[in-house]
């Protein structure tokens, strides 16, 4: 059921890219269908009533219902990742509010900034 | 020699020079240096190697693969890269403050091209991608700032994208390994319906790199607008490694359904790119335009799937990473002597300075796909191929080239054309440009005139990039 939830944020964002004007909002999208995927990708290893997949003196059969770890550690690094570009992507929205003076699309593109 | 050094030396030069700023110039060119000899060296052997890394066995751990096909690309990119960074540090005025940059598009484009683990490839994308964004800032204007935003948020959705399709693809076959996974498809372990979306994901994700048709409005402006280093590395080097990571990756775990759809784009892209670049009134958004269309031709080779399509994609790479580099450097020398790169602009250039001339000569008929040229070969074996698909597909690609053909020899003779304008200086060419620009231009005359036997290599390539992948699965299942 996360799952549909987690595809329906993912839309959510892609729509805001698509609507806003402003590019922080823009980011603020991406952000938000970011955190879409990466929670549908922790869905793929959830299991009913599993447990933490550490060997310890409470869990100690192989047998046991363990969830996959591995889809966590992707999502992780893919967090790490989405922080990166979006620290990347403010500091550009700086260079361009202080060279041209505005970080709206349609201001930008009519001073020939986006389009040709 | 373990490939993991190719990925490894630039990386830790990068982090130390992130610290050492004064010497972080002399680090990349000693990573540049070391990348193009191992590049070499690993070329010399043949056959499918998997390199495990930290001891993991692949369809568990992640692995770095060496087959005939990287043979071929490692050393191009490598040596291309190279390349560039000779010419940027021939300049005096060459800023330090982008050079932890150059270094770790290095690595990462190395990555790209060794990793067949499918999130590796996800992680070295970003760290390409983020690298692409901030050499695409390097232009002096504010467009280029606006050009390069552009270019992350494409990028940053079709990285995300491209995520999706690999957890879906890891939630039906239960590893990441791009082998284990095509070993599973071949034998028909995963449900059609879910490969469907999950190649299709992956297309749109790593579609905006490799500028297929709907993902590429990035292109024009990055590449007019950023300075001229970051051109010549973001139009030669970078192909080489995106699109072979495209063809690699859809190859092995794309939907047969799929692959029809790479057979539109790309067509799309060729015929599209081709037009567009020939309405274009200055150099560099004709160049820029054309490698939309070239990096279309490259890949719906890919829908084909045969090995002589293969090998006429990995032609065409190799053709058009070459070609560029001479055309690009060619233009940013123009750009920076004359001013301008219209066509006006450059009537007598090929008088004034004979050299350019010949070197811009060579490299556009090879790229159009002159006889005696390397280009002719690629786009003829690509042409032969494409009968294989529908009868529209090879017509159009001819009509494309048609057209490629009459815009590249206009900017030829534009280099001819007597110049009426005020007196100009003669020009000099700086020695290194002109030494690597007919080391390039001799190249693409050698592998257009050579005999059949020095093609070979080539259609090992293919060959590899159909079966090396898979076969190697093969072997990991029975392994385990």
């Amino acid at each position: 059921m996360i799952q549909y939830f987690s595809l329906l944020l993912t839309a959510i964002g892609i729509y805001g890219l698509l609507s806003q004007k402003n590019l922080v909002k823009l980011i603020v999208s991406l952000n938000i269908a970011e955190i879409g995927v990466n929670l549908f990708i922790v869905s793929i290893g959830y299991i009913e009533k599993g447990v933490v997949p550490i060997l310890s003196s409470e869990n100690n059969s192989s047998t046991l219902l363990f969830v996959d770890p591995l889809p966590q550690a992707l999502v992780l690094t893919s967090i790490v990742i989405g922080v990166g570009i979006t620290a990347l992507a403010l500091a550009i929205i700086v260079t361009i509010s202080h060279s041209k003076g505005t970080i709206d699309i349609d201001e930008l593109t009519e001073r020939g900034g986006a389009e040709e | 020699m373990n490939p993991v050094w190719l990925i490894a030396v630039p990386l830790a030069l990068a982090f130390i020079s992130t610290f050492a700023n004064k010497i972080s110039n002399w680090l990349l060119i000693l990573s540049a240096i070391f990348n193009a000899v191992a590049g070499i060296f690993l070329s010399f052997s043949s056959g499918t190697v998997s390199y495990s890394i930290g001891g993991w066995r692949p369809p568990f751990g992640i692995d770095l693969i060496v087959t005939d096909a990287t043979r071929i690309l490692l050393p191009v990119a490598n040596i291309l890269f190279f390349f560039a960074v000779i010419i940027h540090f021939s300049k005096k005025r060459a800023s330090e403050k982008f050079s932890v940059v150059y270094t770790i598009s290095l690595a990462s484009l190395n990555g790209i091209l060794l990793t067949n683990d499918l999130f590796n490839l996800f992680v070295f994308l970003e760290i390409a991608g983020v690298a692409a964004y901030l050499l695409a800032m390097t232009g002096k204007k504010g467009e280029s700032k606006v050009a390069a935003f552009k270019y992350l948020l494409l990028g940053s959705v079709g990285s995300l994208l491209y995520l999706l399709g690999v957890a879906v693809l890891y939630a039906a076959a239960g590893t990441l390994n791009i082998s284990a996974i095509a070993t599973k498809v071949s034998d028909g372990l995963l449900n059609g319906d879910v490969m469907l979306v999950s190649s299709l994901l992956m297309i749109a994700g790593l579609g905006v790199e490799s500028k297929l048709v709907p993902f590429n409005g990035w292109v024009p402006g990055v590449f007019t607008k950023s300075s001229n280093m970051a051109t010549l590395v973001l139009a030669s080097v970078y192909p080489v490694a995106m699109i072979s990571t495209f063809s690699r990756v859809i190859l092995a775990v794309g939907d047969r359904r799929a692959l029809d759809l790479v057979i539109v784009l790309g067509v799309a892209t060729v015929l599209i790119g081709e037009v567009i670049a020939f309405k274009q009134r200055n150099l560099r958004s004709t160049l820029a335009y054309s490698s939309i269309a070239q990096s279309g031709l490259a890949i719906f080779l890919v829908g084909i799937g045969t090995v002589e399509a293969l090998t006429a994609s990995v032609m065409l790479i190799i053709n058009n990473a070459l070609a560029k580099f001479v055309l690009f450097s060619v233009d940013s020398y123009t750009t920076e002597e004359l001013g301008a790169d219209d066509l006006e602009s450059l009537y007598g250039l090929g008088r004034m300075a004979p050299v350019v001339g010949l070197i811009f000569t060579v490299s556009a008929l090879s790229i159009s796909g002159m006889p005696l040229f390397f280009g002719f070969r690629a786009k003829l074996l690509a042409i032969s191929s494409s009968f294989e698909s529908l009868l529209v597909v090879p017509i159009v690609i001819l009509l494309a080239a048609v057209i490629e053909i009459t815009y590249y020899f206009r900017w030829i003779f534009a280099l001819y054309r007597p110049y009426q304008g005020e007196e100009r200086a003669r020009l000099s060419l700086p020695l290194e440009l002109m030494a690597i620009g007919v080391v390039l231009a001799a190249i693409l005359v050698f592998l257009g005139s050579s005999s059949y036997e020095t093609l070979m290599t080539f259609s090992k390539a293919g060959n590899a990039m159909v079966d090396a992948i898979i076969t190697l699965g093969k072997n990991l299942i029975g392994g385990v």
